[in-house]
C-alpha cells in the first residue's frame, strides 16, 4: 500500500469521525429549532384570533369537517387529510363573513419509491350572496395558465387587456360570466388589493383563498373587499337568470 | 412508393378534417354571434316599451317640458326601426340614452316625481334592462371579436374565404355601468 495514500484515507476517516456527528447535531437543532418556532407562531396566531374573535363578537370552531365540502372549486375537492381549522363567523356591518384555515394534503413518490407527503394551506373567507349564481373562478394568470390559454384552455376574454393579462377566468356559464364582469367589476379587479389571491362565485358564495394561514388581522379589509364584489355584480342576476343561459347547478 | 402514396394520404386526411373542423368552428361562432344579437334585441325592445310608461309619468309633473318628450319618443320611434345593422342600432340606442339622460335631468327637478312609486319602479327597470343589454353586448362582443379573429387569421382564413365567412360589426354602446359614480364611504 502507498504510505501516502493510508496517510490520506487515515486523514479522511478522521474527518468523517468529526464532520458526520456534528452534520447529525446540526440537523437535530435545525430540527427542534423550526418545531419550536412553528409552535410559538401557531400559539401566537391562535391568541391573535381569540383577540379578533373577542373584539368583535365573532363565533369561534376550533375544527369542522363540514367547512371543507362547502365548495367544491380549487382549493377544495383535492388531496387527502382535508381540514377546516379556527372557524371564525359573525357580522361586520350587519353583512355575514365566515373564515377558517383549509388544508389538505398530496403525496408525491421518487424514483426511488420514497413517498413525501405535502400540506397545503390556505385561508378561506366567504360571504353569502342574495342568490345562487353559476361558477366564475378568477385566479392570478401565469407563464403555464397563459400557455393553456394559447393551446385552447378554457379561459374568458374581456375587452380589458390588464385584466386578462393578470387574471385567468374559468366560468360555467359565458354569458353570466360576462354579465358579471362589468367594466366597473374589471375595474376592481384590477386594483392592487386583490393580487395574491383567488376569487370564486360559487353557488350562493363568494369565497376568496391566498396560500397560507391568517391570524385575522386583515379580515376586515378581506370580507369588506368581498361585500363591494358582491354589490357589484348586477341585481338582474340575482333576480332571475340570464336569459339562454344555463341554470346553476352547483 | 406505396409508402410515399400512404404518406400522401395520410396527409390529405389530415388536411381535410382540419379543415371539416375549422369549418364547423367557424359556423358555430357565426351561429354564436347571431344567437347572441337576438337576445339583444329582445332587450333593446324591452328598454323600449318601458320608455313611453316613463315619458307618460314624467308628464303628469312636467307637462310643459315638451321639446324633451318630443326628443325622447322620436329617439325612441328611431331605435324601434326594425333591420338594424350592430353599428346602425348602436348609434340609435346612443341618441335615445342621452334623450333620457335629458328626461331624468327634468325629472331630477320635482322631488315629488323622484319620490313617486311608480316612476322609481320604471327607473329600476329601465336600470335593469340597460344592464342586461349591456350584459349581452359584452358576451355578443366578445364572440364577434373571436369569429373576426378566426377569420383574419391564417391558415382558417383560407376556409373562410373559401365558404364565404365575413367580419361581424361590434356592437358599441355606452355602459350605463360603466357611467354609474362609486360609492365611497368614509
Amino acid at each position: 500500500m502507498d504510505p501516502e495514500i493510508g496517510r490520506t484515507a487515515v486523514g479522511m476517516g478522521g474527518v468523517m469521525f468529526v464532520v458526520l456527528p456534528l452534520l447529525f447535531v446540526g440537523i437535530i437543532a435545525l430540527g427542534i429549532y423550526f418545531a419550536v418556532k412553528a409552535f410559538k407562531e401557531a400559539k401566537r396566531r391562535k391568541a391573535a384570533i381569540a383577540s379578533v374573535v373577542a373584539q368583535y363578537g365573532l363565533g369561534y370552531l376550533p375544527e369542522d369537517r363540514e367547512r371543507t365540502r362547502y365548495f367544491t372549486s380549487t382549493p377544495f375537492g383535492i388531496g387527502d387529510n382535508r381540514r377546516a381549522r379556527d372557524v371564525v363567523w359573525g357580522e361586520f356591518d350587519g353583512r355575514a363573513f365566515e373564515t377558517f384555515a383549509y388544508s389538505y394534503e398530496t403525496e408525491t413518490t421518487d424514483s426511488d419509491g420514497n413517498t413525501t407527503t405535502t400540506t397545503h394551506r390556505f385561508q378561506v373567507t366567504w360571504v353569502p350572496l342574495p342568490a345562487r349564481l353559476p361558477t366564475l373562478r378568477l385566479t392570478a394568470d401565469n407563464k403555464l395558465k397563459r400557455l393553456g390559454k394559447k393551446l385552447g384552455a378554457r379561459d374568458l376574454d374581456t375587452e380589458s387587456h390588464e385584466f386578462n393579462q393578470r387574471w385567468k377566468v374559468w366560468y360555467q356559464d359565458e354569458r353570466v360570466a360576462h354579465a358579471m364582469l362589468t367594466p366597473r367589476m374589471i375595474e376592481r379587479f384590477l386594483a392592487p388589493d386583490t393580487a395574491g389571491r383567488g376569487y370564486v362565485f360559487e353557488g350562493n358564495a363568494l369565497f376568496t383563498y391566498k396560500q397560507g394561514v391568517s391570524d385575522l388581522a386583515d379580515i376586515r379589509e378581506v370580507v369588506s373587499r368581498l361585500h363591494d364584489t358582491v354589490d357589484l355584480v348586477p341585481k338582474f342576476l340575482f333576480e332571475d337568470p340570464v336569459p339562454g343561459s344555463s341554470t346553476a347547478s352547483v | 412508393m406505396e409508402f410515399f402514396l400512404i404518406g400522401i394520404g395520410v396527409v390529405i386526411l389530415v388536411v381535410v378534417l382540419w379543415a371539416i373542423g375549422a369549418y364547423n368552428g367557424l359556423v358555430r361562432l357565426r351561429n354564436l354571434v347571431q344567437e347572441a344579437w337576438h337576445q339583444i334585441d329582445t332587450e333593446l325592445q324591452r328598454r323600449h316599451d318601458l320608455i313611453p310608461n316613463l315619458v307618460e309619468t314624467v308628464k303628469g309633473y312636467a307637462a310643459h317640458e315638451r321639446a324633451t318628450f318630443e326628443a325622447v319618443t322620436q329617439a325612441r320611434a328611431a331605435a324601434s326601426n326594425p333591420g338594424m345593422s350592430p353599428a346602425e342600432q348602436a348609434r340609435t340606442e346612443n341618441v335615445l340614452t342621452q334623450a333620457l339622460g335629458r328626461l331624468f335631468a327634468v325629472a331630477e327637478q320635482y322631488p315629488d316625481l323622484m319620490a313617486s312609486q311608480n316612476f322609481m319602479q320604471l327607473q329600476n327597470e329601465l336600470t335593469n334592462t340597460e344592464d342586461r343589454v349591456a350584459a349581452g353586448r359584452r358576451f355578443y362582443n366578445a364572440n364577434v371579436r373571436e369569429l373576426n379573429t378566426r377569420v383574419e387569421t391564417f391558415p382558417i382564413s383560407i376556409i373562410a374565404n373559401m365558404f364565404g365567412f365575413t367580419r361581424a360589426e361590434y356592437f358599441e354602446t355606452e355602459d350605463p355601468s360603466a357611467r354609474q359614480a362609486p360609492t365611497v364611504q368614509f
